[in-house]
């Protein structure tokens, strides 16, 4: 049983994080949510002062004018099915690449599946900039993949640069890493007994895979799910790099409004929504960790 | 970028505005080789001293310009005298800078800048945040055309310029068109030949958006347009758009490379014959080889927007600040450093030709004597938005 004053020591020692956020995050989020809603003073008044198209509550508590005039564009819902579409594809990716990876390096104790786990996280060690412009050249007409193609009699074969595809193996790349290590750390964990329990009982590798690793492997995988399609919801560098004019995901899009439209309150909207969006694929990672807490050794 | 809208020049990282009669036609008149000698050696000045702080945005070349060529050279004939340097390629940089001056005037404190380069200036002027310039601070401001401080209510000074021009693959394309209906009709005739990159990304596609949307507007809105903000205007347009539009399919991949250099590294490959590109920066390219020699230059006639890259000096920075930074300003347009700045990025002179050697003037006698006047800060980024709405 702690005590009052230990509560009280361990809330001040969370406490310079919790300020941190709350100053230099959480206000300008409260500031943001105004201007959206029409509130063009106060902390909005620089801004307001050389932004296009604003809309104005004029004194009321709430105008949703700029929400309407954002959420009725059809070029923004161009991009808003582009980015719901580009994070699901690259979420299920890299889902199935990190499980394979990891199931092999965690069942095939061998020197090769030890490597190839270790190079999955490469791309973790090169910047995204770097990584995107590669991934940019290597697809792009004219790149490598496009000239062996067309060297082996396939001239139809697909440029993937500045297409949503290439965007989707980009954000695979970028992603990968930090699925297999939260994914693979989660298989190590589970004892050898549980899965060869299962597999003397007679069931096959993919049945006791199913049954057994999967189920205990629930949570961590669905943290790098959380994790991994929250990323890319947000992600710039990749789709402004090796994403299509047009439509494109939401992050280059609100960059897009807020510096070459000069429209902030319309860039804040699509952040709201971008929000919105990543609030909706946190629910389930909120409710993995709340779990595994709960069933954390020493929790009541 | 934001009440502005920069553009992200790679190149020349500056947004550019009129152009004016800065090549002017009376520049290869004869009187070009007596006034060239006098102003060669820096002297020593005998103004105020101490530090200035700059900032300014854009490629390489441009920041080799200020610290490899501008800042030793004031330093070393200005002892005494200190250039801060603050510069960002990103040209996302600018709406913080924008931003800082406009929240500082607001808040009445200094500016921590006293002289913005590059895109800033431009926007600055048009919200009325910089100091206006007069010929008591600036006295070489006579030796540039007048026009040229129209565009920003005479708030800001040009240091250097170029201009859109047309580049093409001499050996695909033996005769280029030489008007904006011809390069319309040459576009159709060969799909996936040409390109320019995404206006919101770069001065050279923004120029040629322009030149499409100018065709269908009325000449005294276009002005309008380009002096100031008449959204009234914009609904001549359509027209424009639509012809964009339908320019699409013939373009390269159907996509707009995202920067100026995209364009340019798609003419070195190869897989274009024709795109719109920066004078300045495709001089530097062809010169370095990053272009190869077949790639020339051409101007359309009426051409392409182009004009000078300016210097503001924020109308909230102390007087002793104020005062250095004028006497540098004008030192820039002395004779040495209009040269250095020919020579150091290909960028035209600021001052008129009759002010500078002969063999300057020679260089650019391709160019035009008055290219058009690009769309204002806030027009321009009213054009993005609904070239990406309705194009892109």
């Amino acid at each position: 049983m702690k005590t009052a004053i230990q509560r009280g020591w361990y809330f001040l020692a969370a406490s310079p994080p919790v300020v941190l956020v709350a100053v230099f995050i959480g206000f300008p989020i409260a500031v943001t949510v105004t201007y959206t809603l029409g509130h063009l003073g106060g902390a909005n008044s620089a801004i307001s002062s050389i932004a296009l198209h604003q809309v104005s509550s004029h004194g009321r508590l709430a105008t949703f004018g700029a929400y309407s005039s954002v959420l009725t564009s059809h070029s923004f819902l161009e991009d808003l099915v582009a980015t719901v579409w580009v994070t699901a594809a690259s979420v299920g990716l890299v889902l199935v690449l990190a499980w394979l990876v990891a199931l092999y390096g965690r069942l095939a104790d061998t020197r090769i599946a030890r490597l190839l786990t270790s190079f999955a996280v490469v791309p973790l060690f090169i910047p995204v900039v770097i990584g995107s412009y590669a991934i940019l050249q290597f697809w792009s007409y004219g790149g490598l993949v496009k000239t062996l193609a067309h060297a082996v009699g396939l001239p139809g074969f697909p440029a993937l640069g500045y297409t949503l595809g290439g965007v989707v193996l980009a954000e695979v790349w970028v992603s990968l890493p930090f699925a297999v290590l939260m994914i693979g750390s989660g298989l190590r964990s589970i004892p050898d007994s549980a899965f060869d329990a299962a597999r003397d009982a007679g069931a096959s590798v993919a049945r006791a895979t199913w049954t057994v690793l999967l189920p205990m492997n629930l949570v961590p995988t669905i943290i790098a799910t959380s994790f991994t399609g929250i990323s890319i919801l947000g992600s710039f560098t990749v789709p402004y790099l090796v994403g299509p004019t047009s439509p494109n995901l939401l992050g280059p899009d609100a960059a897009q409004t807020f510096q070459s439209f000069n429209e902030p309150q319309q860039a804040e909207v699509i952040a709201m929504v971008i929000f919105a969006l990543a609030i909706v694929v946190a629910v389930p990672y909120l409710w993995a960790t709340y779990r595994s807490n709960n069933n954390a050794p020493g929790a009541a | 970028m934001q009440a502005k809208k920069w553009r992200k020049m790679s190149g020349r990282g500056a947004r550019v505005l009129l152009a004016g009669g800065m090549l002017g036609a009376g520049a290869l008149s004869a009187t070009v080789a007596g006034a060239a000698a006098s102003s060669v050696a820096p002297r020593k000045s005998s103004g105020p001293t101490g530090t200035i702080t700059v900032f300014s945005q854009g490629d390489v070349n441009v920041q080799n310009l200020w610290t490899n060529t501008l800042i030793p050279r004031y330093e070393k004939s200005h002892p005494g005298d200190h250039v801060k340097f603050v510069f960002s390629t990103s040209s996302s940089e600018n709406s913080v800078v924008f931003d800082e001056l406009a929240a500082s005037a607001k808040a009445h404190k200094n500016s921590v800048y006293d002289i913005v380069d590059g895109a800033v200036p431009a926007e600055a002027a048009a919200a009325k945040l910089l100091t206006p310039v007069t010929p008591a601070e600036v006295p070489l401001m006579k030796e540039i055309n007048p026009n040229a401080f129209k565009v920003v209510n005479g708030e800001a000074i040009p240091l250097r310029g170029s201009e859109v021009l047309i580049a093409y693959n001499s050996q695909a394309v033996p005769n280029p068109p030489t008007t904006l209906d011809a390069l319309l009709a040459w576009i159709k005739a060969h799909p996936g030949q040409f390109t320019y990159c995404n206006p919101a990304d770069g001065g050279s596609g923004s120029a040629f958006v322009q030149a499409v949307l100018a065709k269908y507007t009325p000449a005294a809105d276009n002005l309008k347009m380009a002096l100031g903000y008449s959204p009234k205007s914009e609904s001549s347009w359509s027209a424009g758009l639509a012809e964009l539009k339908s320019l699409t399919p013939d373009i390269f991949q159907q996509q707009y490379p995202n920067s100026n250099q995209g364009v340019m590294t798609l003419l070195a490959s190869g897989a274009v014959s024709m795109g719109a590109v920066w004078s300045d920066q495709a001089t530097t390219a062809l010169h370095n080889g990053q272009l190869p020699k077949s790639i020339k230059l051409t101007e359309l006639t009426p051409p392409l927007a182009g004009g000078p890259d300016y210097l503001g000096v924020p109308s909230n920075v102390s007087a002793t600040e104020k005062a250095l930074a004028f006497q540098f300003i004008n030192w820039t347009l002395q004779n040495p450093q209009q040269v250095g700045i020919v020579r150091a990025m290909n960028g035209t002179p600021a001052i008129e030709f009759q002010y500078l050697p002969k063999s300057i003037a020679a260089e650019f006698a391709s160019y035009s004597s008055s290219p058009e006047l690009p769309y204002s800060a806030n027009t321009d980024s009213d054009m993005n938005s609904k070239w990406q709405s309705t194009v892109g």
